[in-house]
């Protein structure tokens, strides 16, 4: 039977399991290689299939939200459905090694993301050559790098790592924060002093996808 | 740099507005492990194939584009609390 996956997390983590997972069905756990993962079964034709994928997303992350508050998990993106148990297994055996360094990395963190943003950043189009646009781009780069510093140094110690992607409307900055210390991180976010014109959106926590993974 | 942070929001992780959801949508359908693969469902006894997830995900990042473009005259200015 098919089965939707939810999470990987390490076999020996203490999980008080959701008593639901999607369309209602029961979530289990497929131990293999020292690893962990969280599967429902999933039936195409069960009426709960015809849910619009924003719902079912949703409700998705609510479960995996329960399994964060616990411990470090790996997510599978939503919808991740195999063909059976045996499928599971044999894909967590072959990437055992990858999750428990994953795993072991992000140890006990989460991630908080902070979006930040200025209509300034969106391109006004005006510039007329190719120079220009790339002068443009370059301080553009230059003024959100020097941003993210200034969060980098307000956030100080309650983050253990943090990355930056550049992204069309500004950046988006990840932090690896342990589960402990999200309430200092916030608190921190609070009181950074930047500039006036940018948008700053903290969200979070989420499991630690940008860090399980060595740069 | 000069300044005053007035334009912090906090959007938690529980999607109880339409930016927050957005949120969501964008960690649970982008962010995460993908196993590639091919996966047969039947669909009241016709056999289905899930000829890979990339092709799913690709349209539903697509989709959000157009939500968030959709989204883009109503978006609160830097500093509405939401």
């Amino acid at each position: 039977m098919a089965v939707l996956a939810y999470c990987i997390t390490d076999a020996e983590a203490q999980i008080d399991v959701p008593k639901q997972g999607l369309q209602g069905k029961k979530i289990e756990g497929i131990v293999e290689s020292g690893l962990r993962c969280y599967i429902s079964n999933y039936t195409a034709d069960d009426p709960a299939s015809k849910q619009p994928v924003r719902e079912a997303a949703l409700a998705f992350n609510r479960i995996l939200q329960t399994f964060l508050r616990q411990t470090a998990i790996i997510p599978l993106r939503y919808p991740t459905v195999l063909a059976d148990a045996n499928e599971v297994s044999s894909f967590l055996r072959d990437h055992a090694g990858e999750y428990r360094d994953g795993l072991s990395r992000i140890r006990d963190g989460v991630q908080m993301e902070i979006r930040l943003s200025s209509p300034a950043w969106s391109g006004s189009g005006v510039e007329n050559s190719g120079a220009q646009y790339l002068r443009a781009r370059q301080a553009h780069y230059r003024r959100v790098n020097q941003i993210a510093e200034e969060l980098y140094k307000a956030v100080g110690l309650a983050a253990k790592s943090h990355k930056i992607r550049q992204v069309a409307e500004g950046a988006r900055c990840f932090f690896l924060v342990d589960r402990a210390a999200v309430d200092q991180f916030v608190g921190n976010v609070r009181s950074a002093k930047l500039p006036a014109d940018v948008g700053v959106r903290v969200s979070g926590p989420w499991p630690a996808t940008e860090f399980l993974k060595e740069d | 740099m000069s300044e005053s942070s007035a334009n912090i929001v906090f959007a938690g992780n529980d999607a109880s507005d339409d930016l927050s959801i957005l949120d969501v949508l964008d960690h649970v359908l982008n962010a995460g492990v993908v196993i590639r693969g091919t996966v047969i469902i039947s669909l009241a006894g016709v056999d289905l194939i899930y000829l890979g997830l990339d092709v799913i995900l690709t349209s539903v990042e697509t989709a959000l584009r157009h939500m968030q473009q959709a989204q883009g005259a109503a978006l609160p200015k830097p500093g509405t609390a939401v």
